[in-house]
């Protein structure tokens, strides 16, 4: 066998893992709304139904059968990509979804990118420049935005840059009348998608302030993790021996130090996104961005079991999904863990 | 070997990178098209939650029921003071035995052009009896509709009850035709749910789910009052208020609405800003258990309810927008009794006295996620301590309240709480709430238990005629003031907060939001 | 020999790192030249600062301030710049560490990593490649070309050390510095290494300056021997006189604890004590705490580097110790 085909077998034994691991994820979201106390079929009623009209919704929703039966139930309709149907407004969750998560993984999407592309310099310089001024700076600078509350920095921003400078839209994901066609949901592409340059723009500058919001936090807390993986690395005999051949500090950091420090950093960030996904809601709500913070929040109160399920779903899928992407550049980066998991070369 | 680095491609991640950097002064150039609201034609209104679905099967839900309102048209609805009145009904009857209702539609067509008629009336109401979920519960005592031809029609019920005919305001009549066209297998749940079948004022113009409802006017609505209606209404979805508060300041949105009391000073004192109160049917209630411990003696529940300062509730609480509440109903209720309490601390002392219940203990249960519900929990405790009584207070939800509810014995002594009157009908309230049948039900909160009461409730409830049930209503309702069964705290209040000049901002009793049809510019 | 003129001349080098408690010293004034086709080997204790010499002559630790000053090829590598050092690392210096896999970067084919001494200063990839693989092949990795594409855990000890050895010479330095270099490997594989290093340095090769605590390997490989004790040159001599008689009791010791064919292994002495820290420095000779040879006068005043009058010319030899006079064989007589 090719070491090509090792690597795909070994992607294809974590893309199992990830389904076992989304699956048990479905199972524990299960149990646990089944273990909330309260009438799922009262509540999906309203508490002024009669009793005839509840058991007549208990009914309708399956929740009269067992546990069992209802939890083989969900995972037959769950392979067929059915999430079921929300109690709150009995529309298929996964429609629901499909109107919020575009929006989401825009802005999720988009933090994600400027946490790596600030976040990881920014550790990078710290570390190059350890126990230096520069790196004493960088490092308070990241403690403070991980510790700033999402909430009052958005605030900020806002009406800051929005409204007293008036530099960029205050809310909203697109200037009404500005709006593509919508192909994937996500404002930005469709507007590229449907060759729309302004609206593109319009997308972008919309995006701007919440996507900078959700990052900082997450900024902070991949420098310090870039920072105290690479001091780590370079603290190493060979980058010692990098030196020593003439190279540059910078070209020990980007060539040598951080290759080597990727596995943490990639790591974390893969789990960074189910907490940006559940950070959203704040960030949503400030910004007026519709997406699934606020949808989760509203079927968690609501007791919308199956859109409860459906979204937790969505974002361990997503962790998962991040981890495995994480294992395999892991794996394409570092040639002990390749020899490890797919054997040396041949 | 393989090679794992994928190749670069220079150009194209120049591309990418220009066009990101050039992306807001792109938006900078075109974003003139957004301020040619304020000419009359149009009006963008910021509101804190989107509908999760338009479906008028749900507009038991006040936020589905604000869009449904302008989409669609209801059989009977309430006018601003609180009179029935037909809006596709040209006339509509009651039976004297108050077990049907005989309906003669008048001439109005859906937004497709179709006419609306008896077979449409009929498969609405069938399709929420067959959901069972929504204003179902509010018309549950529907069981046929008999159509006599395309105008007339009988709406049987399953027993007597008057309540149902105001209940009829949140029945929005589908056009039949197209709904059966899209209806799958969920008698059309999921496409109503983003779709417009409806012969109302406005149109869905455009509808982007959790973030704009546009509406555009529909010409060819029979109210020739809907006529000069604003042409456009836009609703975007902005969660927190003070985003509302910089959109309007920025001019992108002329008005908000449903912002919590705790907002809004944020908007007080500015000039640019104009707010207007409307009341609304709901408010601030404490309920007693009136079967069990002391809170079963009369005496005790009025040396309760005098010992409370209403007015630094409503001053400091509610940032002096709502009202002291005067009754059990909320004040924009027709056929209401009205005894507004007044705080009487040597009276409350001397009754606990008479009791003989000074240096008990007390229970109250209330919802923290609510400011005021927390703040008054406070005032009330100090405030009971003065009359000789220990009040403790217990955090719970709504959900875990409502369990509580299910028996007399795990009931709080009292419960802090908001409520609404399920229509606009006195009725639903005075029914569900205080009627023996419901005791141990959920709906009745107090546990009330009273014969008296029950008779002249039910006698109303059954009676053919509006008039006499009215007056029913108004004695069950002394019966309840005089028992001191409820302390009814404060009114709420909509706050409309705008930037532009508006009339006919109007409370109607049956839609907790407001009727955009009803608003003119200027 | 000393008419030529030395390639690197240290002089008075002094190392000092931060501590808890104010400055260390690690280094006390240390100077060594190395001449061209010279080898010379330091030895001494572990601790003693060898390490740390050869690591400051071209200041890889930021946090070691170095004085004194190291002469090499036109500048004094203390004051140099940081661009002037870069230069001379790698290219003017090559330095070879005690062990060979964490000397290599984990991450990086073998290839790549022997090139960049020379991809560093600007040769094209494609020549850079060339002279790596000749580099490789000569110091005997087989298949060179192929090998070049793997990574060090795929190579054995020797192997990689071949490697570190091929990455400090690529770039044809003047100085080859070999700090342990046999340690961490077995003693079959020492050999074939001492004898690349050996080979390195004839003919036009670089001065070498051999690294280590095994005094058995100094006798067949160095010209002169340096000996580090404390932070300080305690000894130097040419490689026979210093076997034949050393002058420093401490070198006598080490004499001592090199295994020999012709001594049991319980002749074998240890030289008894503890060695010298610089974080718990001692008054006088710093050698005296162990020193049979000690008198009083040593615990007060310590011994300076001096040169001994040697029978046979250009081989003088200095040493630091009150009683060098008395000694023979690094006893007192
Ligand atoms: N970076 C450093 N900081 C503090 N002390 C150090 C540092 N490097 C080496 N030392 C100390 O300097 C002394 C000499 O170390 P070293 O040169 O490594 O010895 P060796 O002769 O075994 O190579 C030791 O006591 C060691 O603890
Ligand atoms: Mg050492």
């Amino acid at each position: 066998m090719s070491v090509d085909q090792r690597v795909a077998t070994y992607a294809a034994k974590r893309a199992l893992a990830c389904a076992f691991i989304v699956w048990g994820i479905a199972t524990l979201v299960f149990l646990m709304i089944k273990a909330i106390p309260g009438d799922e079929a009262q509540s999906a009623a309203g508490i002024t139904a009669t009793p005839a009209q509840v058991e007549q919704v208990r009914h309708r929703l399956g929740l009269d059968h067992s546990l069992p039966v209802q939890y083989v139930d969900y995972l037959g309709r769950l392979a067929h990509g059915d999430l079921g149907t929300s109690i709150v407004s009995f529309r298929p969750v996964r429609e629901e979804l499909t109107e919020r998560i575009p929006a989401s993984v825009e802005l999720v999407g988009s933090a994600m990118l400027l946490d790596v592309l600030v976040g990881v310099p920014l550790g990078m310089l710290a570390a190059a420049r350890f126990r230096r001024t520069t790196d004493n700076v960088v490092r308070w600078v990241a403690i403070l935005a991980s510790a700033v509350p999402l909430f009052w920095l958005g605030l900020m921003l806002q009406s800051f840059v929005g409204l007293k400078l008036d530099l960029l839209p205050l809310s909203g994901s697109q200037t009404i009348g500005k709006e593509s066609p919508r192909v994937t949901g996500m404002a930005t592409v469709d507007a590229l998608l449907a060759g729309n340059l302004s609206g593109f723009g319009d997308a972008v500058a919309h995006l701007v302030l919440p996507a900078v919001t959700l990052s900082i936090p997450f900024i902070g807390f991949v420098s310090r993790i870039t920072r105290s993986s690479i001091v780590g690395t370079l603290q190493s005999d060979f980058a010692s021996v990098v030196r020593a051949k003439g190279a540059s500090e910078s070209r020990i950091v980007v060539r040598h130090a951080l290759p080597n420090s990727l596995g943490p950093i990639v790591t974390f960030a893969a789990l960074q996104f189910g907490w940006m996904f559940s950070a959203t809601v704040l960030v949503e709500s400030i910004f007026g961005r519709p997406g699934v913070g606020s949808y989760l929040a509203d079927s968690v109160t609501q007791k919308d079991t199956f859109a409860v399920l459906g979204l937790v779903l969505f974002i361990g899928t997503v962790v998962a999904v991040a981890s495995a992407v994480a294992d395999m550049i892991q794996l394409l980066v570092d040639p002990r863990i390749r020899a490890a998991q797919v054997g040396a070369p041949a | 070997m393989t090679r794992w680095q994928a190749g670069a491609q220079p150009a194209r991640i120049a591309a990418v990178v220009l066009a990101l950097v050039a992306a807001p002064a792109l938006a900078a150039c075109g974003s003139d098209s957004t301020s040619t609201a304020s000419n009359g034609a149009s009006l963008t209104i910021s509101s804190s939650a989107p509908p999760r679905s338009i479906d008028p099967v749900l507009a038991a839900d006040a936020v589905i029921d604000e869009v449904d309102v302008a989409l669609y048209d209801n059989l009977i609805d309430y006018t601003a003071d609180g009179k029935l009145e037909g809006r596709l009904a040209q006339s509509f009857q009651l039976a004297p035995d108050a077990k049907s209702i005989d309906i003669t539609l008048r001439d109005a067509s859906f937004h497709d052009g179709s006419k609306v008629t008896a077979e449409d009336v009929k498969y609405t109401l069938d399709r929420i009896k067959q959901l069972g979920v929504g204003v179902a519960t509010q018309v549950a005592e529907y069981d046929s509709t008999t159509v006599k031809d395309d105008h007339t029609l009988t709406i049987n019920l399953s027993k007597p009850t008057n309540v149902f005919v105001g209940a009829l305001s949140h029945v929005y009549i589908l056009n039949s035709k197209l709904v059966a066209k899209n209806a799958g297998a969920d008698a059309g749940q999921a496409w109503l749910a983003n779709n417009d079948a409806g012969s109302g004022p406005y149109e869905l113009a455009k509808y982007v789910p959790t973030q704009t409802i546009a509406f555009k006017r529909y010409d060819g609505h029979w109210d020739p009052a809907t006529k000069d209606a604003i042409a456009q209404i836009t609703y975007r979805t902005i969660a927190e208020s003070s985003t509302q508060r910089d959109e309007l300041l920025a001019g992108t949105t002329q008005a908000s609405e449903n912002i919590d009391p705790a907002d809004l000073s944020q908007f007080a004192g500015n000039k640019k800003f104009t707010l207007t109160q409307l009341p609304k049917a709901s408010g601030t209630y404490v309920i007693f258990n009136t079967q069990k411990g002391i809170t079963a003696n009369p005496k005790v529940r009025e040396a309760i309810r005098l010992s409370y300062d209403y007015q630094a509730h409503l001053d400091h609480l509610l940032g002096g927008y709502g009202n002291i509440a005067t009754g059990p109903l909320p004040s924009i209720m027709p056929c209401r009794a009205e005894s507004a309490p007044a705080m009487d601390l040597a009276k409350a002392k001397q009754l606990v006295d008479e009791a003989g219940v000074s240096g008990s203990s007390l229970k109250m249960v209330f919802q923290p996620i609510f400011g005021e519900q927390q703040d008054a929990a406070t005032a009330l405790q100090s405030n009971l301590k003065q009359i000789g009584i220990n009040l403790k207070l217990q955090a719970t939800t709504y959900t875990d309240y409502l369990k509580d509810l299910k028996s007399v014995d795990s009931t709080p002594d009292m419960a802090l709480i908001f409520d609404n009157p399920p229509t606009a009908d006195p009725g639903s309230m005075l029914f569900t709430r205080y009627d023996s049948q419901f005791v141990g039900s959920s709906t009745n909160f107090s546990q009330y238990k009273n014969p008296a009461f029950d008779a002249l409730v039910e006698k109303a409830i059954t009676s053919g005629d509006q008039e006499q049930a009215c007056d029913l209503y108004k004695q069950a309702q002394d019966i309840l003031i005089k028992d001191s069964v409820v302390m009814y705290m404060a009114d709420h209040a909509t706050v409309v907060v705008s930037t532009v000049k508006f009339t006919g901002l109007k409370q109607f009793p049956a839609h907790v939001g407001w009727v955009p049809q009803s608003l003119r510019l200027g | 020999m000393t008419t030529v003129p030395p390639v690197l001349d240290v002089r008075d080098l002094t190392v000092d790192v931060r501590a808890a408690h104010g400055p260390v010293r690690l280094l006390h004034g240390v100077s060594l030249q190395l001449r061209r086709g010279e080898r010379v080997a330091l030895v001494g204790e572990s601790g003693s600062g060898k390490s740390v010499f050869a690591r400051s002559l071209i200041r890889l630790d930021d946090a070691m301030t170095v004085g004194g000053s190291v002469q090499f090829d036109g500048a004094d590598l203390v004051t140099a710049s940081e661009r002037r050092l870069r230069e001379v690392r790698g290219q003017g210096i090559g330095l070879v560490f005690q062990d060979p896999l964490s000397s290599l970067d984990p991450v990086k084919r073998i290839g790549d990593q022997v090139m960049e001494p020379l991809v560093i200063r600007g040769v094209p990839k494609r020549e850079a490649r060339e002279r790596a693989r000749d580099v490789l092949d000569r110091l005997g990795v087989p298949n060179a070309a192929r090998r070049m594409d793997a990574y060090p855990h795929e190579f054995s000890g020797g192997m990689r050390q071949r490697v570190c050895l091929a990455m400090a010479i690529v770039a044809e330095p003047a100085v080859l510095i070999a700090d342990e270099p046999t340690t961490a490997l077995d003693v079959r594989v020492q050999e074939q290494v001492m004898q690349l290093i050996e080979e390195i340095s004839a003919d036009g090769g670089p001065a070498v300056l051999l690294i280590t605590h095994d005094l058995g390997l100094v006798a067949g490989f160095a010209h002169r021997v340096a000996v580090m004790y404390a932070g300080r040159l305690i000894e130097v001599a040419g490689v026979d006189d210093l076997y034949a008689d050393p002058r420093h009791p401490y070198t006598r010791g080490l004499l001592d604890s090199v295994p020999r064919i012709d001594l049991h292994e319980g002749d074998l002495t240890a030289i008894p004590g503890t060695p010298a820290s610089p974080f718990h420095p001692v008054g006088g000779c710093p050698f005296h705490p162990r020193c049979a040879a000690a008198l009083e006068h040593c615990a007060h005043e310590e011994p300076l580097l001096t040169v001994l009058p040697s029978p046979m010319p250009f081989h003088d030899r200095q040493v630091a110790c009150h009683r060098a006079g008395e000694i023979v064989h690094g006893r007192t007589a």
